[in-house]
């Protein structure tokens, strides 16, 4: 299937980024030369599709993932030295406007 | 405390001799950082291995461990070994760039598990080194704050995304380097520049304060001169951390003892060479360079034979999806809500009209056209209509890779294969080339996609002079045969260590 500017243009709305169209004539090629490279390749192997495996291997002795250990979380203070806006307490950010777009 | 010792100055000492000079106190620790901090910034310059140099941080940290050896305590095994920290490894306090706008004005609240390790163990951070912006990359040239150049010739690549690092070890800047490989990161900038990179199993060093890339694949590993070095480094960083509920709980081997314990020959080792692979792609110099390694290992009587993995062919495209699938979900935190760059304008954000706006104006400003080429990739992947056709093969191709390379285990003990196609490339010369800049990390990804332990060993030189690596892959956890086997190769290949850059060789 060829990657289309429109089809871009959705994928870049959904990843939350905003292309110009230098972007766009620069990328939209150069993605649709990978995406066939992926596709030529991946369909080229003779495997049923088969559920993910972890990067841990299940069958090595001793190996497992452990379980979760809650811990403190991180001082608000310390959290709120990054933020770019912040009151008193909170992230601060621009209202949210349903009607607007990106 | 002397400054030099047998006639070598400090910087030109491996980690494993800094820190036991240190620790007898035969060198002070201030005074190892001092050589290396003069080596680096005379080298830096033309290689611009770094994001930031912090010689007074490095001195204090210094001093301190020389405090505690006039006390008579052990600093540790690291005792004073200056090292460079990849710049996507949190160390408490300092800026976390990742080489990337994005995170302008992050400051990490704690170290990486890996580093906080390395720190207790005694070593002393010169500097935070450059990275391809947030790891992503095979040349360390989208960094926001410049290229770096390899050591060996600095009008190449050092290779990447662990660049910097790899840079700064092969400059003799620092004798050890943390770096991260995903793809393979460490692998490939070691083979470029002439130094041991390794990369161990998945879930054998904690990822926690490595900024992620695609978890699946993420590994925490060391650049050094020596694979006894790169032993003694994953010895300190390795093991279970309940900060990371994927690192394992498998007791961490003595892994610098085992590689002291030298092989006198690989007679026994049977060493598997991946028909699927085999030379595909390599420059003539590569084929002749791959092929003598090989000769070398039966000379000293390794059994080579040829073991096959079919999935090993798609496994470059089906590494390329996955990573960049895993890649768009781990970036979507970077939001400019929480911390980094919010976008919208110098006016500052009470000028953005919406939230949405905010955030797409900070991710879109924030990223570099690398990482926004693969989040968009990423993204595709996983969308409806697409996502079993790319992703879902994807993971079909990994599983069944990891079966095949199990299976290839029961009749070796080690793959072999050449860890890059050539020499190091001109800088610039893939940036407009996204798919050929992948293509370099054809031998590195099928270890990644299988969570595989692979280290990459200075091998010989191409035509131009330009180092290539041998990469040793190894069965899970198998870290500790899979490094004596390096270092037998190591001492029958004989790399030439030289200084480099070479004086008067610029940019």
């Amino acid at each position: 299937m060829p990657v289309t500017i429109e089809e871009v243009r959705r994928i870049a709305s959904l990843a939350g980024l905003r292309l110009f169209p230098e972007d766009e004539r620069e990328l939209v090629p150069q993605l649709a030369e990978i995406v066939r490279f992926a596709g030529r390749m991946v369909e080229a192997a003779p495997f049923p599709v088969s559920a993910q495996t972890s990067g841990e291997p299940s069958d090595a002795p001793g190996s497992r993932e452990a379980p979760d250990e809650p811990a403190a979380s991180l001082d608000r203070g310390l959290v709120l030295a990054n933020a770019p806006d912040h009151g008193d307490a909170h992230v601060r950010l621009p209202p949210l406007h349903p009607s607007e777009g990106a | 405390m002397t400054a030099s010792t047998a006639g070598r100055e400090p910087w030109e000492l491996d980690a494993s001799e800094v820190a036991t000079l240190v620790r007898r106190g035969e060198l002070s620790a201030v005074a190892a950082a001092e050589a290396c901090l003069s080596r680096t910034e005379h080298v830096e310059p033309t290689i611009r291995a770094y994001v930031a140099v912090e010689r007074d941080r490095a001195l204090e940290r210094a001093a301190a461990v020389d405090r505690r050896v006039a006390a008579g305590d052990d600093p540790g095994p690291l005792a004073g070994v200056p090292v460079a920290i990849k710049d996507n490894l949190a160390l408490e306090g300092r800026p976390l760039t990742c080489a990337s706008r994005i995170l302008e004005g992050y400051v990490a609240p704690e170290s990486a598990t890996a580093v906080a390790r390395l720190l207790a163990a005694g070593a002393v951070p010169v500097g935070r080194a450059n990275l391809d912006e947030l790891a992503m990359g095979s040349s360390t040239e989208t960094s926001v704050f410049g290229a770096t150049r390899n050591p060996w010739d600095p009008r190449r690549v050092p290779g990447g995304s662990s660049g910097g690092p790899a840079a700064a070890v092969a400059s003799s800047g620092v004798p050890l380097a943390l770096g991260s490989d995903t793809g393979g990161s460490v692998r490939q900038p070691a083979a470029f520049c002439g130094v041991v990179g390794l990369r161990p199993t998945w879930g054998r060093v904690s990822r926690k304060g490595l900024v992620a890339f695609a978890s699946s694949l993420d590994q925490v590993g060391p650049l050094a001169r020596s694979v006894r070095d790169a032993a003694l480094c994953l010895q300190v960083i390795a093991g279970a951390d309940p900060g990371d509920a994927t690192s394992s709980d498998r007791p961490v081997e003595a892994y610098a003892e085992e590689v002291d314990r030298v092989l006198p020959d690989a007679r026994g080792v049977r060493v598997g060479t991946l028909a699927e692979l085999a030379e595909e792609g390599l420059s003539a110099a590569a084929r002749l360079d791959f092929r003598s390694a090989l000769d070398r290992l039966a000379a000293a009587g390794a059994e080579v034979v040829e073991v096959s993995a079919p999935a090993a062919m798609p496994a470059l495209a089906a590494y390329a999806v996955l990573a960049a699938a895993e890649a768009s979900s781990n970036l979507a935190r970077f939001d400019g809500v929480r911390y980094g760059r919010r976008g919208g304008g110098a006016e500052g954000a009470g000028e953005v009209r919406s939230a949405r706006n905010a955030i797409v104006s900070s991710r879109s400003e924030g990223f570099g056209r690398e990482v926004t080429r693969r989040v968009l990739l990423g993204t595709f992947a996983l969308s409806a209509g697409h996502a079993e056709s790319y992703y879902g093969r994807a993971q079909a191709v990994r599983s069944a890779l990891r079966r095949q390379l199990g299976a290839v285990f029961d009749r070796v003990d080690v793959i072999a294969t050449p860890t890059v196609s050539g020499g190091a490339f001109a800088l610039g010369s893939r940036l407009d080339d996204p798919l050929t800049m992948y293509r370099s990390d054809l031998f590195t990804t099928p270890a990644s996609l299988a969570g595989l332990p692979a280290v990459s060993v200075p091998s010989g030189v191409d035509d131009d002079g330009l180092p290539l690596g041998l990469q040793l892959i190894g069965p899970a956890f198998g870290e500790a045969a899979l490094l004596r086997l390096a270092r037998l190769f190591e001492r029958l290949t004989a790399f030439e260590r030289r200084p480099v850059p070479r004086e008067g060789v610029a940019a």
